[in-house]
């Protein structure tokens, strides 16, 4: 059984599709979700989330979009739901809970799903030092860190992770991502949306690539940059 | 397993004894019992009333700041269960029920019920809608009553002769002392606790909260419900200490004085609603004689101006002087 | 038994379902566009009535002009509130708490004995003559007969605005997605501004229409907002057609409880409230998007 399996989600608003008939299936640890600007990859991310619905009329009759996590249907459920069931997002702009320090930050979520440790989430992330601080006043960079650990603190199963380095130097990059390669190490499996390739990649084992709200790659980075529908996408659009 | 269990609970006592020794709190504390010493145990004195009402109000600001202060889910529906509690005690009274902890108790309860029966399908819209929903309550409550005075036989000008709440108005003021202090102290401990952890947390960003798995509902409701009874037992006071009951309950006194003071003592904090109860109806107190009608209106504009320009109260500052003062690093 | 009520129940509700979508058309704007919950809304209804009364009977100056003159102070603290708000209480919970307490200083400033002599309710002239005429053997106002007309007007007026005309779309663009429209160009806190006139300019005019058959006290500001808000919501927020639906919904019930069980003295509040609660729990869908997870 996969961990997760996404099948032909179409998503537009107004008149665009930001998303079209996207299906993948996920077996593995960590998954990238790739793409150049406006391919939708957070929009996937919403949409598996329960943030964001697919299209109606794709509900019903053959080829309805469908997505499963552990072989449970979770397509309509709402996001808290999914949450619970261990499926745990990560916003793309962070989101913390301004007027609450750092540690009470995590001791929201880690009562849930038999209890988490916020200890050792606040050393995995680097955060130690900041416990105690309101988070209202955290520098990017920890607060990056801060999102991860309450992703954490909420004891998931699979990571979604939107753009978890965006904005981030490259130091601070090199150390977020040590960290998702730490946590991959100790079990907890993530799909992640970025569009820094170089950083993102090698921490990953499969890829997915999306260009305007198409599957045009599902494989490993040993093929990837070669394949001609991904460098078309990259390479040969107008604006690259 | 079990040694995480243990970790995860002594984190929270940890919490609440760091804030349990808050010297603002415990100041606070020490101000409500000098309160009965200050007006004398006997004797009517107009402090004594005074620092009644200024009770009352405090109990109302505190269950108004432990509901709406920290979640942000304004309630402007206080009145209502103000006044259904002095109603109730004034018609249990009125058919002989003169006996005064029950009373307190059915008004409590009624509050309860009140609450809880309003907040299950109000507290399913957001803040704002809330709010305005909730704003309607307290005509409905005189709606009510001014239709159907006849058709209950009850009596028109509304409820008298009900039982003092003591038999003497220091022993008033004491008992409201003491119903401060604890429902200060109860509020005070569910701040500090992962509940109250929540209840911040929908104030910062509910969406956030409920996408992360966190139903926010029942949290609201509860704290809104626990909140309604502790204002119908305070309506019931306030009718006991006037021994009389009637439409006046359901004003807007009691919910505009509750905002200003929560203005004043800082929303979400609590402790600074006792220091803020006594300073504003003691200035009302004492302006009233001078501006009569004109200090109502002169309350408002004040409330007015602390919104606009104090939003964080004198709670956040005053801290932050006492830690200056007390502490020996440079700042 | 039916019968005898019928014809009361349906031609004030029929009257005051109109007079309600005046009422609720500036609200539904306000709401629908610039995303503010005005607690206000009725005070400005109120401080119509009470410029009507200082222009027209203390000052003794003529109708038309105290009427003018009463409509632009009331535009004129709309947009003072909003501005106020915008500048210093940009959250949704503090613009709340603002305009519960302004509507509150105006009612204790018109109830201040002084100025004009407290709680006694004040009548004020109209434009329209107030003697009550017989319909269908109901008796009742002119007044409710031109405000009905008057309603269809400014409806179809607002709805011509909003859809057909230039700066309607750029009001519809700055409503849908204000960064994007400000991004095109659009001055959006001017768009808004224009709004929160417009919709005070409206609930003045229901002041200017409907009052002369009433009584001007210091605690009239509750009643329009309360209908305002409550066939609002029931409509739902985003289209104002569909406060048409709403405010004959509303006024029908309130009429039919009214004459069904006659008691000492109006529940329509009460009526309101429960329609309201009862629209909440069964079709939030009426409510739009407002509901918790949008």
């Amino acid at each position: 059984m996969n961990l997760l399996e996404v099948a032909n989600v179409t998503c537009s608003f107004g008149g665009n599709r930001a998303l079209d008939d996207v299906s993948f299936e996920m077996s593995v640890d960590a998954l990238a979700i790739v793409g150049p600007n406006g391919a939708g990859k957070t929009t996937l991310l919403n949409v598996i989330a329960g943030a964001l619905h697919p299209d109606p009329r794709k509900l019903k009759g053959k080829n309805k979009a469908k997505i499963q996590f552990r072989g449970q249907n979770i397509t309509r459920l709402p996001p808290w739901r999914i949450a619970r069931l261990g499926m745990v997002k990560t916003y793309q702009v962070v989101r913390p809970f301004r007027s609450l320090t750092v540690e009470e930050n995590l001791e929201l979520f880690a009562k849930m799903r038999g209890g988490a440790d916020v200890d050792r989430i606040l050393a995995a992330t680097g955060l130690t030092e900041v416990r105690g601080h309101p988070s209202g006043v955290l520098p990017f960079g920890l607060l990056k860190r801060l999102e991860l650990a309450k992703a954490l603190a909420a004891s998931p199963d699979l990571l979604l992770l939107d753009e978890p380095i965006g904005g981030l130097s490259r130091s601070e990059a090199e150390g977020l991502l040590a960290t998702l390669v730490q946590l991959k190490a100790a079990g907890t499996r993530m799909v992640v949306v970025e569009h820094r390739l170089g950083e993102i990649l090698p921490v990953v084992d499969r890829v997915l690539a999306l260009d305007r709200g198409r599957v045009i790659f599902d494989g490993t980075q040993s093929t990837f940059f070669d394949d001609p529908a991904v460098r078309t996408a990259y390479l040969g659009r107008a604006d690259a | 397993m079990a040694a995480e269990v243990v970790r995860r609970a002594s984190r929270g006592r940890l919490r609440l004894l760091r804030a349990l020794r808050d010297p603002v709190f415990l100041a606070t504390l020490v101000v409500l019992a000098a309160l009965p010493f200050l007006a004398g145990t006997t004797s009517m004195s107009s402090l004594a009333l005074s620092l009644t009402l200024a009770s009352i109000y405090i109990l109302l600001a505190l269950a108004w700041d432990f509901s709406s202060g920290m979640t942000g889910y304004l309630n402007f529906g206080l009145p209502f269960f103000f006044g259904v509690g002095a109603l109730t005690a004034g018609y249990l009274s009125w058919h002989g029920d003169r006996d005064v902890p029950f009373l307190l108790l059915v008004a409590f309860g009624s509050g309860l019920l009140g609450g809880f029966l309003f907040s299950v399908p109000t507290l399913r819209l957001r803040g704002p809608y809330f709010s305005l929903l909730s704003f309607l309550l307290p005509f409905l409550g005189t709606d009510f009553v001014a239709a159907y005075w006849v058709q209950l036989h009850w009596p028109t000008e509304g409820f008298y002769g009900l039982p003092f709440l003591a038999p003497t108005y220091g022993g008033m003021l004491l008992l409201l002392v003491i119903a401060d202090a604890v429902v200060l102290v109860g509020f005070f401990v569910l701040r500090n606790s992962h509940f109250g952890l929540i209840l911040r947390g929908i104030r910062d960003d509910e969406d956030a909260l409920s996408s992360q798995g966190i139903s926010t509902f029942p949290y609201k409701v509860v704290a809104f419900t626990l909140a309604s009874g502790v204002v119908g037992f305070a309506g019931a006071c306030y009718a006991m200490v006037n021994t009389y009951s009637g439409i006046d309950a359901f004003g807007f006194d009691f919910i505009l004085f509750p905002i200003l003071i929560v203005l004043l003592g800082g929303t979400g904090e609590l402790v600074g609603s006792v220091g803020a109860g006594l300073i504003v109806v003691l200035i009302y107190e004492y302006f009233f004689p001078i501006f009569s009608d004109l200090t109502l209106l002169l309350f408002v504009v004040a409330a007015i101006i602390l919104v606009l320009f104090v939003p964080h109260g004198i709670i956040r500052p005053l801290r932050r002087f006492i830690r200056f003062m007390t502490t020996e690093e440079p700042t | 038994m039916v019968g005898s009520i019928l014809a009361p129940v349906v031609i004030y509700g029929t009257l005051f379902g109109f007079t309600y979508v005046l009422l609720a058309l500036g609200f539904t704007l306000l709401l629908g566009i610039s995303r503010v919950l005005n607690l206000a809304y009725g005070a400005l209804y109120m401080v119509t009535a009470y410029m009507i009364f200082y222009f027209a009977v203390e000052l003794g100056i003529n109708l038309v002009v105290a009427i003018v003159l009463a409509m632009a102070i009331a535009v004129a603290v709309g947009v003072a509130i909003f501005l106020l708000c915008v500048k210093f209480a940009p959250d949704p919970m503090r613009f709340l708490v603002v305009t519960l307490l302004v509507a509150l200083f105006l009612q204790y400033l018109f109830a201040y004995p002084p100025l004009f002599q407290g709680e006694t309710g004040l009548i004020i002239p109209g434009l329209i003559p107030t003697h009550e005429i017989l319909l269908y053997g109901v008796s009742v106002s002119p007044v409710y007969l031109w405000t009905a007309g008057v309603t269809i007007v400014v409806f179809l007026g607002l709805w011509g605005w909003i859809e057909w005309t230039s700066y309607g779309r750029t009001v519809r663009a700055a409503a849908e997605d204000p960064e994007t429209a400000s991004l095109f160009g659009i001055r959006v806190r001017t768009v808004y501004i224009v709004v929160v006139a417009v919709s005070s300019a409206i609930v003045a005019l229901a002041a200017v229409l409907i009052v002369p058959a009433q009584e001007v006290t210091p605690t009239m500001w509750v009643e329009p907002f309360v209908i305002a808000f409550v066939v609002s919501v029931i409509g739902g927020l985003e289209k104002f057609k569909w406060t048409l639906p709403a405010a004959f919904l509303l006024s029908f019930s309130q009429f039919y409880v009214q004459f069904s069980y006659p008691t000492s003295s109006s529940l329509s509040d009460i009526v309101a409230f429960i329609v309201a609660i009862a629209f909440i729990i069964v079709l939030p869908r009426g409510i739009g998007g407002i509901r918790r997870g949008r």
